[in-house]
């Protein structure tokens, strides 16, 4: 079967228009198997966020474009890909902090999240643009790429000051330097390379750079995307990763539910292959019918069962006024 | 802002193209010895971290923030027609440049003026700067001392920032920690080692009946022992113009504030937290 990439979002930083596909209902077995596997602690992150970003670049056509989107913006492709494979609303039970209530259902809108994530990540990156005009030198800012996850998860388990890890990661926040009609992009390159440019930075230009950026970095840790009480003490963070959770927690499902939607399926004679092929919103459709069609089958059954005990009725009332020399009933 | 003209660099054209452009960063310096202004390039961030990290060195002697400054001023150098001057820059020349390149990363510095009364404002190094274009490098002296027949002639000059690199890498090649003391006696001893170690930096020749003991050219381990051999007296003296002379650089490195109706100045240290400040 040829793979359909029925849709196209574009981006608000790197300008990359990425062709995509839904999660089908393998994608989604496979991530639960790594919700599973792999425990929800921050020494597993860059395992999980690996394993994570493979079934996902499934969906993605032009791979390689999508490579190079940076945090955010792979974030955001998530989010959307959620919202078409399973739809916007998640719901979901969490312990109650509170004495009385045990637990408490949690509603999020993923749409929401989205909007919110953009805005705060164009506030919070207010000056992309260092711009020297003497000079003739110009340095465009953006977030970090996905590439430098690996770069964070180490930096994330360092004992260091979490002032010493903000500088240590700023030459990930560089896109590129334009110097007169050369431009050096800086995507191309590994974290040492990186450093090793940053580092013949005047001290005046760094600094420049150092300021707009840990004001970004500072804003982006005031902001709250979900704007709900219970995550109030979740704010955006590339230092704690904590996207990586939240992915988890946004395509998490309940794997025997799938498995038993699946054996629902093929029950009814779907091609088991088909349903592995299928999105989970499809995958619900199917089910729909299937559940819709039981009804009617179960309506239809107490109908013939009420008229047979209607006539069964019938048949007694008329023999008893017969016997008692009356006119049975119409 | 990328342009469909424009030369995507690889790695190594990228470095040198940052090299050429950081040219472009640069601060005029006034050197006193010279009477003249040199060109320097800005310090950059890498110089910045080594200064950083000489700050958190826990040495007792200044040697890697010494030799950090040393390099600093090597490559930094722009005036590549008069490169020959660069070795010939005293202590205090360094002192202008160390206040210039910090002057040109940042407009403010901060100081603590008193940290018992916490006392820490943030000071322009802009009327330094300015006080060292009036800076009278001192000129070489000649002590003489007779004693018992005996002439004794020393030459005592400014050291310059080459025999300083050379005064640390010989005398203080291996490092001594704080931790490392263990009591008053070594604390006592590496006074009188320093106390000895600077006076002999500032010895350029010494002359005994008019020979030329060619003090110049042998190492700092053999200058300190000549100099151990010195009578106190000749030391003092030694001592008494190089304190002229520190305390003249002092002047314009003293700066001071108004706090609480009280006056509080400072001599400002050239040593790595300057360049963090």
């Amino acid at each position: 079967m040829t793979d359909m990439f029925l849709y196209r979002t574009d981006f608000p930083f790197s300008n990359k228009v990425i062709n995509f596909k839904e999660l089908n209902t393998k994608n989604q077995l496979d991530i639960e198997k790594i919700n599973l596997y792999y425990p929800q602690s921050p020494d597993f992150y860059l395992d999980y966020h690996e394993n994570f970003f493979k079934i996902i670049k499934e969906c993605i056509e032009n791979k390689e474009d999508f490579e190079n989107l940076n945090i955010i913006e792979y974030i955001l492709f998530c989010l959307k890909l959620r919202i078409v494979s399973i739809g916007n609303i998640i719901e979901f039970n969490m312990k109650s902090d509170r004495e009385d209530v045990d637990h408490i259902k949690i509603k999020i809108n993923l749409s929401d999240i989205m909007q919110n994530l953009i805005n705060m990540s164009m506030n919070a990156l207010e000056e992309y643009y260092i711009y020297d005009e003497k000079k003739e030198i110009l340095i465009t800012l953006g977030y970090p790429p996905i590439k430098s996850v690996g770069f964070f998860y180490e930096n994330m388990l360092t004992d260091k000051h979490i002032g010493e890890k903000v500088l240590e990661s700023l030459p990930f926040f560089i896109k590129n330097i334009k110097i007169k009609n050369d431009t050096i992009d800086f995507s191309e390159y590994s974290y040492v390379e990186r450093l090793s440019m940053y580092d013949t930075f005047p001290v005046s230009l760094k600094d420049k750079v150092e300021k707009s950026l840990i004001n970004c970095i500072s804003k982006m840790g005031e902001s709250d995307i979900f704007n709900i009480e219970y995550f109030k003490n979740q704010t955006f963070n590339f230092y704690n990763l904590f996207f990586i959770d939240f992915l988890r927690l946004f395509f998490s499902q309940n794997a025997k539910n799938v498995y038993e939607e699946i054996y629902i399926l093929s029950n009814f004679h779907v091609n088991s292959e088909y349903v592995m092929n299928i999105s989970p919103s499809e995958r619900k459709i199917f089910i729909s019918f299937i559940k819709a069609q039981q009804k009617t089958k179960e309506s239809n059954d107490d109908t013939i069962a009420n008229d047979m005990e209607n006539q069964r009725n019938s048949r007694a009332v008329e023999d008893l006024a017969v016997e008692f020399g009356d006119i049975p009933p119409n | 802002m990328e342009d469909k003209n424009d030369n995507i660099l690889n790695f190594d054209d990228a470095l040198r193209a940052l090299d050429a452009i950081s040219e472009a960063f640069n601060v005029s310096v006034w050197i006193p010895s010279k009477k003249k202004e040199y060109l320097f390039k800005e310090i950059d961030a890498k110089q910045q971290k080594n200064m950083l990290s000489s700050a958190m060195n826990s040495s007792v002697y200044n040697t890697t923030f010494i030799k950090n400054l040393y390099d600093i001023l090597n490559s930094n150098f722009l005036d590549k027609e008069n490169l020959k001057d660069l070795k010939d820059f005293t202590v205090y020349d360094k002192f202008s440049i160390a206040i210039a390149l910090k002057d040109k990363t940042s407009e403010e510095t901060s100081v603590t003026f008193d940290e018992k009364d916490n006392v820490v404002k943030k000071i322009s190094l802009k009327p330094i700067i300015e006080r060292f274009k009036t800076f009278e490098t001192p000129e070489n002296q000649f002590l003489e001392f007779d004693n018992q027949n005996i002439k004794v002639k020393l030459e005592i000059s400014v050291p310059t920032i080459g025999k300083e690199l050379e005064y640390e890498e010989q005398i203080h090649k291996k490092e001594k920690k704080v931790d490392d003391i263990k009591n008053n006696e070594e604390i006592q001893q590496i006074i009188s080692e320093a106390f000895i170690g600077e006076t002999t930096k500032y010895i350029k020749n010494i002359y005994i009946n008019d020979t030329d003991l060619n003090f110049q050219n042998v190492d700092f381990t053999k200058k300190i022992k000549l100099v151990e051999k010195l009578s106190s007296g000749i030391l003092q003296k030694v001592l008494h113009t190089v304190s002229e002379w520190k305390s003249k650089i002092d002047t314009i490195l003293t700066v001071s504030v108004e706090e609480n109706g009280k006056t509080y100045t400072k001599v400002l240290n050239i040593d790595s937290l300057l360049f963090l400040n």
